[in-house]
């Protein structure tokens, strides 16, 4: 039987990317005020390591604005 | 099958981390809003941040959606690094705001100076943000 209790997430990141359903609020604070306050039903985060190379970089200048 | 439509930008801003809220496991707080970057010695570059978290309020989109962040250079023009493409599905309604996070880590600016923090969907830059490194 498998053990029903999640390993423990070491991550320095936190928990998995990609979609999140479920009411979301992103708060932005400074100094502790709060300047944004964003309310939403879905919220998706995506977690790279940057793109760097020249040749993969030369890829994303193609598209006009 | 329904066409995609390309979102607004409601906001667009640069922090160091969303992380969950004490307060709630559906708040999420952003840490340390980016407008100037401080090399730790100074005149010392490339400047290295081990991440940046790119967040983009999104509304009106339909269908599939299809972006990624691209940092560039304001004084040469040039790309200095960037998220991969990624793809999502917009809610059915339009109206609802989508909240785009990109986290990218490992992130160097090779020198001083002006960088456009740009969002790019379906090959359209839809917007922009500035930081200063100095």
């Amino acid at each position: 039987m498998a053990d029903p209790t999640p390993a423990p997430d070491h991550r320095p990141n936190g928990p998995p990317t990609g979609p999140r359903p479920g009411r979301v609020e992103i708060t932005v604070s400074q100094d502790g005020k709060v300047l944004h306050q964003f309310r939403a039903d879905e919220f998706l985060m995506f977690d790279d390591e940057a793109v760097t190379d020249p040749a993969e970089l030369a890829k994303f200048r193609q598209p006009p604005s | 099958m329904a066409a995609n439509i390309d979102p607004i930008v409601r906001h667009m801003f640069v922090c160091d981390d969303l992380v969950r809220s004490s307060r709630s496991p559906d708040q999420w707080d952003a840490l340390g809003v980016v407008n100037y970057i401080r090399p730790a010695v100074p005149g010392r570059y490339p400047v290295r941040l081990r991440q940046i978290a790119v967040v983009v309020q999104l509304a009106g989109g339909r269908g599939v959606g299809q972006g990624y962040i691209l940092v560039v250079s304001a004084d040469t023009e040039d790309p200095v690094f960037a998220s991969p493409v990624h793809t999502w599905n917009y809610p059915p309604d339009p109206l609802r705001v989508l909240p785009v996070v990109f986290r990218i880590r490992e992130c160097s600016f090779p020198r001083s100076g002006l960088y456009w923090v740009q969002f790019w969907h379906r090959d359209r830059k839809l917007a922009e943000y500035t930081v200063q490194v100095e």
